[in-house]
């Protein structure tokens, strides 16, 4: 536990793959939680896979004419929760991937992934996402600039020289504004915090348009599970070389307990991040040029991100959640 | 106290749909399924021979509205959240509203915000002429 509280305070700042390294030093209890190759998460599951010699895949899928359904409304996250429009996404619409293999240099396809239109193939909206690449860089900006005012600096308590009689302009004191050494009137006045909240409508927009960027760019790629062969560095930029990834990839996983070869080799190459699902935010989708996702990963951003669009009232939704700190 | 010393305890069941059901929810639920709806509402029904489609808003309504602007001379309908072929959508929907009302109408697509603009107060217009579409 104290491994999560370690990295979530650290997110947002510094090199990922050092707040990686801090989980792996803390404690050995990493070490009992390597992923088994053949545990139940990295498996993909059959519901949302499509075999690569499907007969099926020549199939147009007409949209049902789906009449609305009572559905319980229940918090069970297990499965995608169906969004504001009462029909499902065409089968034009949806878009697929190829999940990929990590276990080796050799790129091979293990099958396909069906990803929702709402979130990996939004309309780009270029405007969310300068608001939040904007938002991130400014909530957090303090601004030090401070200037004193006549009244603060020292001296400039009595009168000069008499009002008349001098041949000089009249004056009250040696520190007004006039006057060399003087006070600043209208200059900054203190430390100053940019902190503002970008509107969740526009921030949840945000996050699905630059995932439908990247996507669209052939930026995004999704692998079964983040298991290297070996916690060699020189492996893992052979594998991403290979591959055409580019210089800069984040490795985005569901939990915050990455597979310990990864974080050794990816600690090794300043360039390679990785990052749990909690943490994406759109200015790091862009700076890094390749987003590598696992098939866990996905299914839980596009779990979250459709329930947020599905939020009626922004004012209600609570920015620490316990659930969210998983 | 020592644990043998605690009183025993048992699990009780307690119905709590009464006080769950009372709880806020967080989405907006699925509408429940009827023939008609006593306020016209319709559900969104899908139409996949249309190159075109309008995304409902979080409240299943259509995405119409009425701008008023310069202290109520200026009516405008906004059609928000169009998918596909946006331009279609415009030109069949500019010809219904300009021969049901029998007059040049101006309008105006934007492609970048997905949404498209008659000059005039024809909500309801849209609104029935989306309808029957299925939107």
């Amino acid at each position: 536990m104290a491994n999560r509280l370690i990295l979530r305070r650290h997110h947002n700042c510094g090199n990922m793959t050092t707040k990686m390294h801090l989980l792996l030093r803390s404690a050995s209890f990493l070490q009992q939680n390597l992923r088994q190759p053949g545990s139940p998460k990295c498996l993909l599951r059959a519901t949302q896979m499509v075999r690569l010699c499907s007969t099926q895949a020549g199939k147009v899928h007409d949209t049902a004419p789906a009449l609305p359904v009572a559905a319980a409304e229940s918090d069970a996250p297990a499965l995608l929760r169906p969004l504001t429009e009462t029909v499902a996404p065409s089968a034009a619409a949806v878009r697929q991937v190829w999940v990929e293999n990590m276990d080796s240099a050799d790129e091979r396809k293990l099958g396909l992934l069906e990803l929702h239109p709402e979130v990996f193939a939004a309309f780009p909206k270029l405007h969310l996402i300068h608001d939040n690449v904007r938002w991130q860089r400014m909530y957090r900006q303090v601004d030090y600039a401070a200037t004193k005012t006549r009244a603060e600096v020292r001296g400039g308590g009595r009168k000069p020289h008499p009002q008349k009689g001098g041949g000089r302009a009249r004056a009250g004191s040696i520190r007004s504004p006039l006057w060399k050494g003087g006070g600043v009137s209208h200059g900054p006045r203190g430390p100053k915090t940019h902190f503002y909240m970008l509107s969740h409508s526009a921030r949840v927009g945000g996050l699905c348009a630059t995932l439908s960027v990247k996507l669209a760019q052939n930026d995004l790629h999704v692998v079964r599970d983040l298991e290297l062969p070996s916690a060699d560095p020189g492996l893992l930029q052979e594998l991403v070389e290979r591959r055409y990834w580019g210089p800069s990839v984040l490795f985005v996983d569901d939990t915050d307990e990455m597979p310990e070869n990864l974080v050794r080799a990816a600690d090794q190459v300043p360039h390679y991040n990785l990052l749990p699902v909690y943490g994406l935010n759109v200015f790091t989708m862009l700076k890094h040029d390749t987003l590598v996702l696992t098939v866990a990963a996905v299914e839980r951003v596009q779990e979250r991100l459709l329930r947020a669009l599905s939020i009626h009232n922004s004012m209600a939704v609570k920015h620490t959640d316990a659930s969210l700190l998983r | 106290m020592l644990v043998e010393e605690l009183p025993a305890v048992e699990p009780v069941d307690v119905d709590w749909s009464h006080v769950e059901r009372l709880l806020p929810r967080r989405t907006v639920p699925t509408p429940t399924d009827k023939v008609a709806y006593p306020s016209g509402w319709t559900p969104q029904r899908g139409n996949p021979s249309l190159p075109y489609s309008v995304r409902r808003s979080v409240n299943h309504m259509l995405p119409v509205y009425l701008r008023i602007m310069e202290d109520g001379v200026k009516r405008l309908t906004v059609v928000r959240n169009v998918r596909g072929d946006i331009w279609k959508l415009h030109d069949e929907l500019k010809r219904h509203l300009e021969e049901a009302n029998s007059r040049y109408i101006a309008s105006r697509v934007n492609e970048v915000s997905l949404y498209v603009q008659f000059k005039g107060e024809y909500v309801q217009q849209v609104k029935d002429w989306l309808r029957e579409r299925g939107l």
